[in-house]
């Protein structure tokens, strides 16, 4: 069953699109990959689920009960105010019914300034801050392995999946291929807003090398154009 | 679980501690007023309002276009967000305000100062509201510096002195009452200052402005649609 679903979706800022009527659903119990080069329109659309940007067309459908606490959205380290101290912060998120994450860490937070921690600090605070918060159904990430160091990359990648298992869906942008192919199980192409007619559905089965090299050839198909016609906007149809 | 805005604020909105000096230097000339000369209190509370130009003045929209209020706007209401943003922006100045009229409860001064009467209340939240909205689209300080420079420019034109007189010459007629409102909205300083000569007319049309702009800023935070900028 589908916890996100977007039908023809399109985001116009003035004469530019950024987004072009798009079609997509996330399940429960699946993270979802959105792959596309810079500026192809993937922050938008994220944005656009997220309720913080109206949609120029189109609709979005939330299959969750309580959309005011089961929907998380993190758009990367840049987001956080840089004046707000990283310990209040983790105070303010803390409640989590989980140990281990923010609440424990609450108090080990340096008491500092967004502003002058590293870019990778920054970044694992946010997402823990988003994904140790109550029991979310759905997560909008954005970026999400920009700037984490191996460790933090290998903790994200662990989360997401323990997020999967539990029965939540995740949607995750990037254009890190190699990191989408470690915890995806489908895989879609955003280019110049428009979204790309196939999907790849990763093999569980298949090593992370083997579901990289096979998500960057289906890139390089999407991008060089070959690829079939989209006829209905379906979406989840193995490459 | 998800912060509530009110917290959310409270953490990403503290009040940079130059506001918190300008606040405590007030507050110690509304002390040194009561003990000299309890007859000028208002000019204490005059510099509050003064004050609440700028504090009161938060921003908004260049926050939001970096995603500062991302973890608050999603999946929330924005009309309850925005009246805490309100609630939060104001806070300062409302506790620079209240502390002196605690101040002046404790000193026991003889007469009431004009701003603790309905015209102090109608000043201090008509500069409140109007602060806010006019930042809103804009950034920190922002409503204050525009509301300074315009006094200065009716000042300068002689425009200023025209408007208080209009306000003195107030009398049953609306058209009248009219013009005062528009010496009070361009200078509402003369509220307290001619407290006196103001009837509940003024008072309660100040008041709607006051409610009517809070309202601009509540539908300007529901409309706001901007793409993220990178800050860099």
């Amino acid at each position: 069953m589908w916890a996100a679903e977007v039908v023809h979706v399109s985001k116009r800022y003035g004469r530019r699109l950024a987004v072009d009527d798009v079609t997509l659903s996330a399940d429960a119990g699946e993270i979802l990959g959105i792959i596309g080069p810079n500026g192809a329109g993937k922050t938008t659309l994220l944005r656009v689920m997220a309720g913080l940007l109206s949609p120029t067309a189109g609709e979005i459908h939330m299959n969750v009960a309580d959309e005011l606490d089961s929907l998380r959205y993190f758009g990367g380290e840049r987001t956080l105010p840089p004046n707000a101290s990283a310990r209040r912060w983790g105070r303010l998120w803390s409640g989590s019914k989980r140990s281990g994450s923010l609440e424990t860490r609450g108090s080990s937070l340096p008491n500092v300034r967004f502003g002058i921690l590293s870019r990778g600090t920054r970044q694992r605070i946010g997402l823990e801050s988003v994904l140790d918060s109550g029991c979310p159904k759905l997560f909008l990430l954005d970026e999400p392995w920009e700037g984490l160091d191996p460790d933090a990359t290998r903790w994200l990648s662990d989360e997401l999946k323990d997020k999967r298992d539990s029965g939540a869906a995740v949607i995750v942008s990037s254009h890190r291929v190699h990191d989408l192919a470690a915890v995806c199980d489908r895989c879609v192409f955003l280019v110049s807003g428009r979204l790309a007619p196939s999907a790849v559905t990763c093999d569980a089965n298949a090593t992370a090398a083997s579901r990289a090299t096979e998500l960057f050839d289906a890139f390089d198909q999407v991008r060089a154009g070959r690829h079939e016609p989209r006829e209905d906007g379906a979406h989840g149809k193995p490459f | 679980m998800k912060p509530t805005p009110l917290r959310f604020f409270a953490v990403v909105m503290r009040p940079p501690v130059v506001l918190i000096l300008s606040a405590l230097a007030i507050l110690g000339f509304g002390a040194f007023l009561l003990f000299n000369d309890p007859s000028g209190i208002d000019q204490a509370f005059a510099l509050v309002v003064i004050f609440q130009m700028f504090a009161a003045s938060t921003g908004f929209r260049d926050k939001l276009i970096r995603g500062h209020f991302d973890s608050i706007l999603v999946g929330g209401r924005r009309i309850s967000i925005a009246l805490t943003h309100w609630l939060v922006s104001i806070m300062p100045g409302l506790t620079a305000w209240l502390a002196l009229a605690a101040v002046c409860s404790l000193a026991g001064t003889a007469s009431r100062p004009a701003a603790l009467t309905a015209a102090g209340a109608a000043v201090f939240l008509y500069v409140s509201a109007v602060a806010w909205t006019v930042s809103l689209p804009l950034v920190r300080y922002a409503a204050g510096s525009l509301w300074i420079m315009t006094l200065v420019g009716l000042a300068a034109t002689h425009r200023l002195t025209q408007l208080r007189a209009a306000l003195l010459a107030v009398d049953g007629q609306w058209d009248g009452a009219m013009q005062a409102v528009v010496a009070v909205l361009a200078c509402p300083l003369f509220l307290l200052a001619d407290a006196k000569v103001v009837d509940g007319r003024i008072v309660g049309l100040v008041t709607v402005v006051a409610i009517g702009v809070v309202a601009v800023g509540v539908g300007l935070i529901n409309g706001f649609d901007a793409p993220l900028t990178d800050p860099s």
